[in-house]
């Protein structure tokens, strides 16, 4: 089961948590064995993260920024970001999506309680598992760097709810697989971004957080289909 | 399992259409509802008893179970079986906590002071008032709370959510949609959605920490004009915007910086992937 500390933990690896906060998790820590093995998991991907190349982005979006703020404050100071980068304190190890990714699937894993819905593993597309009228899904750009527990937790969760789709009322299908076509979508574009700009901090979670949002659905309609058979 | 003095079986024959009964309950006593088929409307009153109004066919009847600690109506078909399709009309007493979930309908509370989980897959949740714990769900709906506090989560699929004068944790999350959040008096506040706009018009606490996600649309984050935090904003193809001086303390690779207002007590996260981001001070 999450807990209100499963999502700090990678604020904790950066040190970035106040004394208090701080303190506190760590009391959590030594009582809940599920965050210690999410934080053991966090540790040993950030050590990967530490590895990335530190290049600057492709388009760097501050110029039009410092411009519009500028313009609207008039008694601000507004930093060289350049400078601002040769200042910057040695970089955190932030994690890189396939990590979090990872990361995600664990945390899902561990809320999930039962591992109930890998119990069939057809191999379907996510999107096309659902749909099943003849559209063409949605195309999930290939993942030149797949994460397989990521994948095997979207391809079970999709069987499952292929599996139980018929005890679902239509409307709601087409409300689920309309949405699932929307975070589809929503992956893509990030995907796109990251192959732009690998090394984006922000990109990498955004990635992350969307695919998180996605097994979550996933789970959730699988969830449905199982509280309706 | 029926137990404990004044347990019973109530069951209220429907008269024609419409079952119509009041039934005592000790002070304590939780609302249990499930499988809902239809809407539910509960409004509070300050009587220690539920009263139950219900519309469903004539084969039909609704069971008001009393065991310890709950009241749990059911409606039952002509073999004892599962009712689908019956409305409920409900007052209860105001520090009632509610257990409501179902398939098809909507839910609507008013006046609650006591615990609500509300959860629907296709309707919408109407929830004024709640405490202590506030969950509200729907797949294919909209998410509407007013003057509740606590542990509050709001989250929807295809719909948006809107809640005003809130206390406590809140976390607000959908897919397509937008979520309006006004009137916030919380440390903890997380709202994302994928495809919507988001607007938040509230405090920024000392030591709070705020996060507001979108992929496709816009932040509109409101605050008072004397705030202590640490804000990071972050875009792929969007813009930004503040109302405040700003002072960039933090640059991050790519389309991420960060800039501190007032002592930066509070920790304020804003992504938009492509959307508008704004920070704007309340006005007086």
């Amino acid at each position: 089961m999450t807990d209100q500390w499963t999502d700090r933990l990678s604020e904790y690896l950066d040190g970035e948590l106040a004394g208090a906060e701080r303190r506190e998790l760590e009391a959590h820590l030594a009582t809940c064995a599920e965050c210690r093995t999410v934080l053991d998991e966090l540790r040993t991907v950030a050590l990967h993260a530490g590895a990335l190349e530190d290049r600057p982005p492709v388009h760097d979006l501050w110029a039009g920024i410092a411009e519009r703020i500028g313009a609207a404050g008039g008694q601000e100071r507004v930093l060289d970001l350049a400078a601002a980068r040769r200042r910057r304190a040695p970089r955190r190890l932030h994690l890189a999506w396939p990590q979090l990714a990872a990361a995600a699937v664990a945390l899902m894993a561990v809320s999930a309680g039962a591992g109930w819905f890998l119990s069939s593993r057809t191999g379907l597309d996510p999107v096309a598992a659902l749909a099943g009228d003849g559209r063409p899904p949605v195309p999930i750009p290939a993942a030149s760097f797949a994460e397989p527990s990521y994948d095997r937790a979207i391809r079970d969760l999709s069987a499952a709810l292929q599996e139980g789709r018929g005890r679902l009322d239509t409307a709601t299908v087409r409300v689920l697989e309309h949405s699932l076509k929307r975070i589809d979508a929503a992956i893509a574009q990030a995907r796109r971004a990251l192959a732009a700009d690998p090394a984006s901090e922000y990109l990498n979670n955004h990635l992350a957080e969307t695919m998180r949002r996605k097994l979550a659905l996933l789970r959730r309609a699988a969830a449905l289909v199982s509280v309706e058979s | 399992m029926v137990t404990g003095i004044g347990a019973g079986l109530l069951l209220a024959l429907a008269q024609g259409w419409q079952t119509d009964t009041t039934v005592a309950v000790e002070r304590g006593t939780r609302l249990e509802i499930s499988r809902l088929g239809g809407d539910v409307t509960i409004d509070t009153w300050e009587r220690n008893a539920i009263r139950v109004r219900a519309e469903h066919s004539s084969t039909e009847r609704i069971e008001v179970r009393i065991t310890a600690g709950a009241a749990t109506v059911t409606a039952r078909g002509r073999r004892g079986g599962r009712a689908y399709i019956v409305d409920y009309s409900l007052t209860v007493p105001v520090w009632m906590d509610l257990d409501l979930s179902g398939t098809y309908g909507d839910i609507m509370i008013t006046g609650a002071q006591g615990r609500v989980v509300a959860e629907t897959v296709e309707g919408d949740v109407v929830v004024e008032g709640g405490r202590g714990v506030v969950s509200l769900q729907s797949i294919e709906g909209d998410i509407e709370l007013a003057g509740a506090s606590g542990e509050i989560d709001l989250h929807t699929v295809d719909g948006g959510i809107r809640a005003r004068n809130l206390d406590g944790r809140v976390v607000a999350e959908t897919v397509d949609g937008d979520i309006v959040l006004s009137g916030v008096r919380s440390a903890d506040v997380t709202a994302t959605t994928v495809d919507g706009d988001l607007e938040y018009d509230g405090v920024l606490q000392d030591d709070g920490r705020y996060r507001f996600i979108t992929h496709d649309g816009d932040l509109a984050i409101t605050v008072p004009e004397r705030v202590n935090a640490t804000v990071s904003v972050a875009t792929f193809s969007g813009t930004f915007e503040a109302d405040f001086p700003v002072t960039i303390t933090e640059a991050r690779r790519g389309r991420r910086f960060s800039f501190t207002l007032g002592s930066g007590s509070a920790r304020v996260e804003l992504e938009s992937f492509e959307g508008l981001i704004r920070l704007l001070r309340r006005s007086p």
